[in-house]
């Protein structure tokens, strides 16, 4: 039986009214089929590169609901590249727990690439050491409903985390009855712990007729995280008529030497970009198009591996 | 050894001196049927009013407590007196008022800037108006500026009437409720079609009596094409029980009307400040909040603007210092309901000696809201690693061709800055002393001059020891 599980809680309320707190998820937990788990380490000074595909059964109504957990620990002076390819058929939980000791990276790419049907549920939790980073790419370009709930601890004195969030919000699939656009929810939460720590949050994307979006990002400066520097910013640019743009990036802060920032625009494309683009013969649609694309393509140069660059740029050209 | 930079709190001396409860009606504390009954005898409400405020009541009753802003845990209504009438009528000369009351006032400067600067002056002293004047001049132009009693019960009870309290329901949340149940002063303003008013209108809330609380009702029609600074300003002594201020400000600007509304808040550090404001703004009105809120052990304040006609236009300025036992939560809110409309927010927030300052804003953009802008700044600046100074601003953006842009920077005094001025010949402590009164300029420059050297005043931010 479906229950409501609550994800995607921020750390700070606001306005209820405003349906921005949290995310409520229609779950079946005694039915969640159990997929094989994975453990990822690296030894001193080991470097590593994995990609993992997440592929859950299209055909069986017993196996509606699969669930994952992925474990990345990286030892200490130690780099990690891992991939995961999430292609959800029906509905998916992934659970990723991500550990650096001194000095380690882990650099997580994950591609969403999930059926009109799903509904995915993406948790990350990380803690850094002394000197360590966490960088996370996001590719969210599926169809369903996205949930992707994310928290770093920075505990050690120089520590890192990065994300990096490319998206793109679709319209209803065309022809199919009671069709909704995409829904993506997106929770980044990073607590600077230790002292001199870095974050840099960067969410783009692009929303199409009928898609609807929620980012809620907070940079928490705890007392002792002095000298510590948080960033985050987000683009959103709205192409359809019918989208929903929710976005809430709160700043919390206990620790006077800190500086923390975020900034963001959400709208259409100006008129300025337009006319530049019409006057190399290029018209609205195609203008937007390369836009959206954008959007993804500078979170791609990101990706190393080729193999997962190219499945990339094909479901690209399949949604655009 | 260095000695870290020391910001003085605010000189509160002027607003702490209390005057004795002499002959005050005072009803009993706490909040039942009775007491709403009573007050409404009281205060010889209509029987509309009467009713309204027993249904308000009904809805406090059933309404919860907020658990997403600052604890209200201290509150405890029980031992709150809801009404206390000081042992006068309301005057139209300074010279009728009572001498300590008048006292009280012209210490707080009313009565000087009523002569130097004001077009109009309401003076409420607990829950009662004990003066209320406006120029000749200003009046002979057709502006009704009174005591909210005297429109409710007067030619203005139909307009008061129709607008009361339905901007702010009581059903918005629990202090909108308690404040229709208890309401009490407050003033009443009506700017006809096409009137400007040059210079100011005020009104000021003093709250002497301790363990009370203060509900006025500030009610404003700017109608089409008229023009209004409207300020108010409020304070107490500080007692050791805790005091309420839930009032409640409801602004109506009409097509091409324009309202600026300034608040100079200063309540004491044993104030619950639960106050609720709100304009809803016609085609190509507009509506400018100027905000400083200083006072108050706690505070929920976010002026709410509501765009529905095309081309209205809402500016949020707002400066917040948070010491030594202060928790306010404050902000803005919009939504833009048109098309072309526009709103800018534009806050800083000081935190010193373990307060608590919360910027919360929302901005929401309706679907039928096309080629509106909306933009929201806002800076805050942490003096110690005691304090705590947190942003939390919301947007709802339902339609594609618009612009929302925000922006938030959370810091510390910039070094850069400090030596950039020393590179000019000041002293390391001019320097820091200059960023940090500059940083509020944001609402002084907004302000009447006279206003803003109050507020400088009321910074007074002084620099000492030698900085290492």
């Amino acid at each position: 039986m479906q229950k409501e599980m609550i994800v995607n809680k921020i750390p700070a309320k606001t306005w209820y009214r405003l349906n921005m707190n949290d995310a409520t998820v229609l779950w079946d937990q005694d039915n969640t089929y159990s997929l094989s788990q994975e453990s990822i380490e690296t030894k001193e000074n080991e470097t590593k590169e994995v990609v993992i595909t997440v592929e859950d059964d299209s055909s069986s109504s017993e196996h509606s609901y699969s669930s994952k957990n992925i474990t990345i620990t990286a030892g200490k002076a130690s780099k990690i590249t891992a991939y995961v390819m999430m292609k959800a058929h029906q509905n998916m939980a992934i659970n990723l727990t991500l550990n650096t000791e001194e000095d380690a990276t882990i650099k997580l790419v994950e591609v969403q690439l999930a059926d009109s049907d799903a509904v995915i549920v993406n948790t990350i939790k990380g803690t850094c050491s002394d000197q360590s980073s966490i960088e996370v790419v996001h590719f969210f370009m599926g169809r369903g409903q996205i949930f992707s709930d994310s928290q770093i601890d920075l505990l050690g004195k120089k520590s890192r985390a990065a994300f990096d969030v490319g998206y793109i919000g679709n319209s209803p699939v065309a022809g199919k009855a009671g069709a909704k656009g995409d829904s993506i929810d997106i929770n980044i939460l990073i607590n600077h712990i230790g002292k001199k720590t870095e974050s840099d949050i960067n969410v783009n994307g692009a929303l199409k007729d009928g898609a609807t979006k929620t980012f809620r990002g907070t940079i928490d400066f705890k007392t002792g995280s002095s000298y510590s520097v948080g960033n985050e910013q987000e683009t959103v640019i709205l192409l359809g008529e019918d989208v929903i743009n929710k976005t809430i990036p709160i700043i919390l802060c206990a620790e006077e030497n800190v500086v923390g920032n975020h900034g963001g625009s959400i709208g259409e494309l100006d008129d300025d970009l337009l006319f530049y683009f019409e006057s190399r013969g290029i018209g609205r649609e195609e203008a937007e198009n390369i836009m959206a694309r954008a959007s993804i393509e500078r979170v791609l140069r990101l990706v190393d591996n080729e193999s997962v660059r190219e499945e990339i740029t094909n479901k690209l050209e399949e949604i655009l | 050894m260095s000695e870290k930079t020391y910001v003085e709190d605010i000189d509160r001396s002027v607003y702490d001196i209390k005057d004795a409860e002499i002959d005050n009606y005072r009803i009993e504390e706490g909040l039942t049927p009775d007491i709403v009954e009573k007050i409404s005898e009281e205060k010889n409400d209509p029987d509309w009013m009467r009713e309204f405020r027993l249904h308000s009541l009904d809805v406090y009753n059933k309404s919860i407590m907020p658990d997403w802003g600052p604890s209200i845990e201290g509150l405890d209504m029980d031992h709150i007196a809801t009404y206390v009438r000081p042992n006068t009528k309301m005057q139209g000369s300074w010279e009728d008022v009572p001498k300590d009351i008048k006292e009280t006032f012209e210490r707080l400067g009313i009565p000087e800037a009523e002569r130097k600067s004001l077009a109009g002056v309401g003076a409420q002293y607990d829950s009662e108006l004990v003066y209320h004047n406006v120029r000749a001049d200003v009046e002979a132009q057709g502006v009704v500026y009174t005591d909210m009693e005297s429109a409710l019960n007067g030619p203005y009870a139909d307009m008061v009437k129709e607008h009361f309290m339905k901007l702010v329901p009581p059903t918005d949340h629990k202090f909108a409720a308690l404040h229709g149940a208890v309401w009490s002063g407050g003033s009443f303003v009506y700017v006809p079609k096409g009137v400007h008013v040059s210079i100011p209108l005020q009104s000021y809330f003093r709250l002497n009596a301790k363990g009370a609380g203060q509900f006025e009702h500030t009610l404003i029609i700017v109608d089409e094409g008229a023009d209004l600074h409207f300020i108010e300003g409020c304070s107490a002594p500080k007692y050791n029980v805790a005091n309420l201020h839930a009032g409640c400000v409801e602004l109506y600007v009409k097509k091409n009307a324009k309202l600026r509304y300034s608040t100079i808040e200063n309540w004491s550090k044993n104030m619950y400040n639960l106050n609720t404001k709100r304009a809803i703004v016609e085609e190509g009105g507009t509506i400018e909040w100027v905000s400083g809120s200083f006072g108050s052990h706690v505070g929920y304040l976010y002026p709410s603007s509501i765009l529905v006609g095309r081309g209205a236009k809402m500016e949020f300025t707002g400066v917040t210092f948070a010491g030594e036992g202060q928790n306010l939560d404050t902000g803005a809110k919009v939504v833009h309901a048109a098309p072309e409309t526009t709103s800018y927010m534009n806050t800083r927030s000081i935190s010193k000696s373990g307060g608590i300052s919360t910027f919360r804003s929302s901005v929401e953009v309706r679907k039928n809201a096309h080629k509106s802008k909306a933009a929201v700044s806002c800076q805050s600046l942490m003096l110690d690693s005691q304090s705590r100074s947190d942003t939390i601003p919301a947007m709802d953006i339902r339609c594609r061709d618009v612009a929302v842009g925000h922006e938030a920077k959370i810091g510390s005094i910039s070094d850069d800055a400090v030596f950039y001025l020393m590179s000019r010949g000041m002293s390391e402590e001019e320097a820091r002393a200059l960023i940090v009164s500059g940083f509020a300029d944001n609402v002084s420059k907004e302000l009447p001059l006279e206003y803003a050297i109050e507020m400088n005043n009321l910074i007074r931010l002084e620099m000492v020891g030698s900085i290492g």
